[in-house]
């Protein structure tokens, strides 16, 4: 599904990501750790498009086409989303109106009638109440003055409408409790499925009890420096990452 | 040919000359006074040119150099609003439409009230029809001669003394002290330049009572198929002690219209007026509000927006003149600027000594969205009390970039992401309409044009 080669990036010609391989297949769920600043969100935003990120080498391919010749839009309607780390307030626009646009948009990219008044109703409604949440925010502006946990749980909100087949959850977990937590895993595992494939940055394992990884990968310093199955993520919340700074300062001397 | 701006204002002159003419005979003393007023007034001023201040981005030879000798009025549609009830007036090239092929017209989905006088003993009676007809009235003289004096009293300035000086009979609005007037009134105006280049010049007296409360709608819509044109209008606005205005003044004039708007307002203690503006049509647009406070704990809210694309421009200045303790004036003016399109807004606040414990907040932002589009924003404060809670501001800047990503990543088309993104900009300015069913009416045009503008770049996109 994702075929990420060698990529390099850079920004303002300072490099963050060193040559990332990474390959992704449907139905799996990688999960990818690593230290403040290594460049998780960083390759979360080349995946998504961030024009900002200047793609020096390497290649991404997704469902065997150059995922870095489309444009963030098509990006999207093709299936991809990301959920940001730091989604970003946007006030005058209602949450209602910007879902039923961009379950539309995604329809009308795969040649669907745009639903009708009742359906996307039931629709929002259905998923709102899967993820616990009161129907009032959909009137609200989007993001627009929300706690840390409405907007990661809008984040999830926005996935669940969408149905990608490649979601990217950028520390969707950070700053929810456990509850919210709960809630968030079970909106992604009823996802889930031998189609679909996740990518989910996290600091904290915890998450990892819910959300089930099939690998764990370590992204260090631009690069993916170890990778693992979900006994790496245990190792890492016991042992912290000093050990594999070390593991890597060895290799490279 | 005429050449000169001397040889210009004369043509005009001679057009007042012929309507005093015929009003001496038969509308009686007030229409006279007014008109022969109006003539004086245009007789000594003279028409701007960039050298004066308050004319500096926004040139009028282009609406002078054209001759409005078109003087069509055959085909007529009166697009009647479905999102609000309304009494309606409908006006073609800026007459009051009365006869009865224009009524069948207007009655489709509407009702006709040319003069749609009820009782002012009642809670819903008002007045809404011709000057000359209200002048008739009996219970109206006393009211409206002494709104006709203070008009008579305070300068009136070229465009407007000519709108008054030309126009046929000016609609007159009075709401009768203690009304309470539930449905909106609507004032449709459109012009038909099929013909020729026309001229119009709607004139509006409006008086609100005591205590009185009404909201009146003033829609300048295109028709079909419209060549150049020009709309001089003006208004004379009365609000009297506790009475409450609301006025709102939707602009989709023809591509290739000239619209010059004059408001002056005259307000009581205790009165609220606010006036809720989208400018959207139109090559040329100016429009003046001038808001004096000369009474205690008046409230004024501007909240005007306006978008522009290929070479608009549009010019909006606001004077406001604080001269008594305790009032508050708000004014939010939004605009969204695209391709070579011009945007002027120069707002005037003078808070006067006698003005204590008064509030005044302006803002105006604008979004420039092409290299050749240009702002100019300024706005002015000037303040001789020292009690006063007043603020003013000026900010112009792009669409947010981490907005658009954002918007982006979840499917929407760069014009999709963007559309949205100025819709939610001027938003801002509709949330203030206190009619929400009006609000809607005037989101129809504004996404019409949004979305014009956005199928437009898409299809130069294509192309490029
Ligand atoms: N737009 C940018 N301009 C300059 N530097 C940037 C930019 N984006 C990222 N960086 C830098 O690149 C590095 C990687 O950042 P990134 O946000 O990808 O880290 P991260 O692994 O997601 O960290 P965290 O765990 O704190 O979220 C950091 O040093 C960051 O400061
Ligand atoms: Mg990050």
């Amino acid at each position: 599904m994702l075929n990420i080669r060698d990529l390099h990036v850079a920004v303002e010609d300072m490099a963050i990501l060193k040559g990332i391989n990474l390959e992704i297949k449907p139905g799996e769920v990688h999960a990818i750790m690593g230290p403040n600043g290594s460049g998780k969100s960083t390759l979360a935003q080349v995946i998504a498009g961030k024009d900002e990120y200047e793609v020096t080498s390497g290649t991404i391919t997704y469902k065997n086409e150059d995922l870095l010749d489309l444009e963030v839009d098509e990006r999207a309607r093709a299936g991809i989303f990301l959920a940001f780390q730091y989604p970003v307030e946007i006030p005058g626009v209602s949450t209602a109106h910007f879902l039923k646009s961009i379950v539309n948009a995604g329809r009308e990219g795969r040649g669907e009638d745009e639903l009708s008044a009742v359906e996307m109703l039931k629709l929002l409604r259905s998923k709102t109440q899967m993820l616990g949440m009161d129907q009032k925010f959909l009137s609200r502006a989007l993001n627009d003055g929300f706690s840390g946990g409405e907007k990661k749980k809008n984040e999830i909100l926005q996935m669940a409408v969408l149905n990608p087949k490649l979601a990217i959850l950028d520390e969707t977990d950070s700053g929810l409790d456990i509850d919210a937590l709960k809630i968030v895993a079970d909106g992604v595992n009823a996802m889930r499925n031998n189609d679909n494939a996740f990518i989910v940055v996290t600091h904290y394992q915890r998450l990892l009890n819910y959300i089930e990884p099939d690998f764990v990968h370590v992204l260090y310093n631009g690069q993916i420096v170890k990778s693992g199955d979900k006994s790496l993520a245990l190792k890492l919340e016991e042992k912290g990452y000093d050990w594999i700074k070390e593991e890597v300062a060895s290799a490279t001397v | 040919m005429h050449n000169t701006a001397e040889d210009i204002k004369q043509v005009f002159l001679s057009q007042i000359d012929q309507k005093v003419k015929d009003v001496n005979g038969h509308a009686g003393h007030v229409g006279l006074k007014l008109r022969e007023y109006a003539r004086t007034s245009f007789d000594q001023g003279s028409f701007p040119t960039r050298k004066d201040e308050d004319w500096k981005y926004t040139s009028v030879k282009a609406i002078l150099a054209e001759e409005y000798n078109g003087a069509s009025k055959s085909e007529f549609t009166c697009s009647i609003p479905d999102q609000f009830e309304a009494t309606t007036l409908c006006f073609l090239n800026g007459v009051l439409v009365t006869n009865d092929e224009h009524k069948t017209k207007v009655a489709n989905g509407g009702e006709d009230n040319t003069a749609a006088y009820v009782s002012s003993g009642s809670q819903e009676g008002f007045f809404a029809g011709s000057l000359s007809v209200a002048m008739a009235n009996p219970e109206l003289k006393e009211t409206l001669s002494s709104s006709v004096d203070k008009i008579c009293n305070t300068p009136m300035g070229i465009f407007e003394s000519m709108g008054l000086g030309i126009n046929e009979d000016p609609v007159c609005i009075v709401i009768p002290d203690n009304a309470q007037v539930s449905k909106p009134i609507h004032l449709i105006y459109a012009t038909d330049s099929k013909d020729g280049a026309t001229a119009s010049h709607p004139y509006a007296l409006i008086i609100v009572g005591k205590n009185a409360k009404a909201e009146i709608v003033e829609s300048y819509l295109p028709q079909a198929d419209n060549g150049v044109y020009y709309t001089n209008t003006a208004s004379r606005i009365f609000v009297g002690a506790n009475g409450h205005l609301d006025h709102y003044r939707l602009q989709v004039e023809g591509k290739e219209a000239f619209h010059t708007a004059q408001s002056t307002i005259h307000q009581d203690r205790d009165s609220t007026y606010g006036v809720y503006i989208a400018e959207l049509g139109g090559k040329l647009m100016r429009n003046n509000i001038h808001v004096s406070h000369d009474s205690e704990n008046i409230t004024s809210n501007i909240y005007g927006l306006f978008v522009v694309q290929g070479s608009q421009h549009m010019d909006t200045q606001s004077f406001i003149d604080h001269a008594k303790p305790h009032c508050l004036s708000n004014e939010l003016i939004k605009g969204v600027l695209h391709d070579r399109g011009r945007g002027v807004f120069n707002g005037k606040i003078i808070v006067r000594p006698d003005a204590q414990k008064i509030n005044a907040y302006q803002h105006n932002a604008a979004l420039v969205l092409s290299p050749d589009a240009v702002m100019d924003s300024k706005p002015q404060l000037e303040i001789f009390a020292d009690d006063v809670k007043c603020s003013h501001g000026a900010t112009i800047g792009q669409l947010n970039p981490d907005a658009l990503f954002y918007l982006k990543t979840r499917g929407l088309s760069d014009d999709a992401a963007k559309t949205l993104l100025k819709n939610a900009f001027l938003k801002d300015v509709i949330d203030h309409f206190p009619n929400r069913d009006i609000a809607l009416y005037f989101e129809s045009y504004l996404e019409k044009k949004l979305t014009q503008i956005s199928i437009k770049n898409a299809t130069e996109k294509a192309i490029s």
